[in-house]
């Protein structure tokens, strides 16, 4: 009877072992890519001698656009470098490759080149003294700098040093259906109370009017920063970076007001705070949802030959409910490129990353990943889609540009106002939500 | 055998691998872990030591409270659970009704299947617009009652501890079941013939024999449902606004998002003292002597 027992709890253990292990496997959906499995015999000879460097980069199957150009660029390297190293990189999922960097830096045991995000992102690991100051490097390159627009390296510097190479852009905007507003006798809103009206108009048409799926709390955060941005500019964002003003200034309570009211009116679809990113796009790709607020990495999937909605694309920034806040939009450098401290060939590392910044990969990063470019690259607009040039026209319109909160201010306050926005979606009081994010701001210095 | 088992060598011998692994991965860890819970630190930059300041900052996080509040939950949820409703199930199975073999392996089950893959799934049940849930009270025309299950902060930690509770009722009835089978049947025929029914079977017989792997399930389940992590992390990442958090959840954030690995070690320490007490507390209550049978 004894051995019976303990034959089950042996079983039911086992199963509790398969479980965890089962937990761990099936969210990692890492790629370590660079086999070489045509090499000659000869040529694996000489890569043994080869000194293997590596790197990390962001990439899921979702931007396998930029897979490929990261694939290229060390395609290329490896085959042809003065530094006789072998690149090796691996790409990660957006959550993954955020706990992952957290780990390798925290243990040492960072790869010699990783992707960063800006501001906010980069900040601790520099101030860890875990990243290489690239500035010099780019400096002492007049051809490299040369390379970059204007100010594309104020977000990755810290107390006026660079620590890495932005190698794209992007910028938030309202993205909507040309097809939809025409059947409605509706046209591109020029003050926020045109866009409320424009929403109240679709709702009763049954449209609905814009897609915004909150499930992921940063999409909350992302059009409240928008609407946040309407209300007090550039004036706002800067104090509150500088903490001269507060998370419960007038402009943000206000902007969380705004929020609630187009809540009211019914201006997101049914179900939207459950709602994944992906649903939310395909509502607007399958022309249910007359307008849709993301990102411009988005531009590719909407403008897919086989997205019903792509031949109907417009874009607008959307209008400030306060005129003397300007044309703001959030927007920030992207595809950031790093080397860290522990790096084994420093200059190895600086002339990969240079490779990034070749016409061949930034024409790559325009025409395939429909990333607005950090350089000045000359483009073929006959190449581009034209929705890209519509976001392209758009941004240098602006009159200021944010970057994200939760990339500024990272995982503790920037998260923080992604909670709030999402909680003010949901209901909660906008005033009162905004205290809290003040209070945690305060209490988070201390931990 | 006898020879090997009596020489002091040889024991020390067989104990040390093992040993030195729970040292390495076990005892320096959680030593580590409370050393670091004493310092300002991101583990990068100089740490600063700042006594037992993590710990007064807990008391006043809100979100550290609501991660409590929400585990707390959950060890009630699960104890009612995985004691009496586990216990009954064991009970049926146990009176060899027709297809036992079968209904142990169906509750079983859950418990088999991956979290990550059971928590996607039951988010697929709760959703809003073509969940289960929603379509099931649409058709009892019990409409009012639909929520926006998982994104609720109303409901979504009950819609979690729900989850736990159906996975791992039959993990628990099968180690109860398993006691159970333990009990000589002679002692049920003398039972029997002395006039007892079955419910006094149950009580007077059956839990006093089975108290023992009661109290070591007891544990199982209470020090489980306090480290719970996985489902809750594929379900809802703690959201929406921490309020589905759970202390681990809480401290993977704290830890690997916002990078206070001072703060998340402290929360780790609370973690691992909530553990000891709750299995202080069972071998308090669950006090029994020996039996020989």
């Amino acid at each position: 009877m004894k051995r019976k027992m303990i034959t089950v709890l042996t079983l039911a253990m086992a199963a509790g072992l398969a479980l965890s292990g089962c937990s761990k496997s099936a969210d990692s959906t890492s790629t370590t890519a660079n086999k070489e499995n045509n090499q000659t015999e000869a040529e694996a000879a000489a890569a043994e001698e080869k000194k293997t460097m590596t790197a990390m980069f962001l990439g899921s199957s979702q931007d396998q656009a930029v897979v490929d150009i990261i694939q290229a660029v060390t395609d290329e390297f490896n085959a042809n470098n003065d530094y006789n190293v072998e690149f090796k990189f691996e790409t990660y999922e957006n959550e993954q490759y955020k706990t992952k960097l957290a780990t390798v830096m925290a243990s040492n045991s960072a790869p010699d080149v990783f992707f960063t995000w800006s501001a906010g992102y980069l900040q601790p690991f520099v101030e860890g003294g875990k990243v290489y100051e690239i500035g010099p490097l780019v400096e002492g390159d007049q051809e490299w700098k040369s390379r970059f627009n204007e100010g594309v390296f104020g977000p990755v510097s810290y107390d006026g040093k660079v620590y890495a190479v932005p190698h794209g852009q992007t910028v938030a905007a309202m993205f909507y259906n040309t097809r939809i507003f025409e059947e409605n006798n509706l046209k591109v809103p020029g003050t926020f109370d045109e866009l409320k009206q424009s929403c109240v108009t679709l709702k009763e048409r049954g449209i609905v009017p814009i897609s915004v799926p909150v499930k992921d709390a940063w999409i909350a955060g992302q059009f409240l920063q928008q609407i946040a941005n309407g209300a007090g500019g550039m004036k706002l964002f800067n104090g509150t970076v500088d903490s001269s003003l507060k998370w419960n200034d007038d402009s943000y309570v206000q902007a969380g007001e705004l929020l609630s009211e187009l809540v009211e009116i019914g201006a997101f679809p049914d179900g939207f705070l459950g709602m994944t990113n992906d649903e939310g796009r395909d509502l607007f790709i399958q022309e249910k949802a007359a307008m849709y607020y993301m990102g411009s990495w988005d531009i590719g999937l909407l403008s897919a030959d086989d997205a019903p909605v792509s031949k109907n694309l417009g874009v607008f920034n959307i209008p400030p409910s306060n005129t003397s806040a300007g044309n703001v939009a959030i927007g920030d450098v992207d595809q950031c490129l790093a080397i860290s401290s522990n790096c084994s060939n420093i200059d190895a590392a600086a002339a990969y990353i240079k490779l990034f910044s070749d016409t061949a990969a930034q024409e790559a990063y325009a025409y395939n990943a429909d990333y607005l470019l950090s350089t000045k690259t000359s483009l073929d607009e006959s190449k581009l889609s034209p929705l890209f040039i519509e976001v392209n026209n758009m941004q240098q319109e602006l009159s200021g540009v944010t970057p994200w909160l939760d990339r500024v201010f990272g995982a503790g306050e920037g998260v923080e106002f992604n909670n709030a926005a999402q909680a003010i979606i949901a209901g909660k009081d906008s005033k009162e939500q905004m205290d809290n994010l003040q209070q945690f701001a305060e209490d988070n210095a201390l931990r | 055998m006898d020879n090997i088992l009596k020489s002091k060598k040889h024991i020390v011998l067989f104990v040390a691998p093992a040993f030195l692994v729970f040292v390495i991965f076990g005892l320096f860890p959680i030593i580590y872990n409370f050393v670091l819970s004493l310092y300002r630190t991101d583990l990068m930059s100089q740490g600063v030591f700042i006594g037992l300041k993590n710990y007064s900052n807990l008391l006043h996080d809100k979100i550290f409270l609501m991660s409590l509040r929400n585990n707390l939950l959950m060890v009630v949820g699960s104890f009612l659970a995985h004691m009496p409703i586990a216990l009954f199930l064991a009970n049926l199975l146990f009176h060899k009704i027709k297809g036992s073999s079968f209904f142990q392996s169906v509750f079983f089950l859950p418990s088999v299947v991956c979290g990550v893959a059971v928590g996607l799934t039951w988010t697929f049940i709760y959703n809003s617009e073509f969940g289960m849930v929603n379509s099931l009270l649409d058709f009892l025309n019990l409409a009012g009652l639909k929520h926006q299950w998982l994104s609720d902060e109303n409901t979504v930690i009950f819609a979690i501890i729900v989850v736990v509770m159906w996975q791992y009722v039959g993990y628990h009835m099968v180690i109860q079941l398993a006691a159970m089978k333990n009990i000589p049947p002679s002692l049920y025929e003398v039972a029997a013939i002395d006039g007892a029914s079955k419910w006094q079977q149950f009580i007077l017989l059956t839990l006093p024999l089975i108290k023992p792997i009661l109290k070591v399930d007891a544990i199982l389940i209470i020090t489980g449902s306090l480290k719970y992590f996985d489902l809750v992390f594929a379900m809802t990442g703690g959201g929406p606004s921490h309020a589905s958090e759970v202390l681990s959840t809480y401290m993977y954030y704290q830890g690997f998002r916002t990078m206070k690995y001072g703060y998340a070690s402290t929360i780790g320490s609370v973690l691992l003292i909530l553990c000891a007490i709750s299995i202080g507390i069972c071998n308090v209550a669950f006090k029994s002597e020996a039996v020989e049978y």
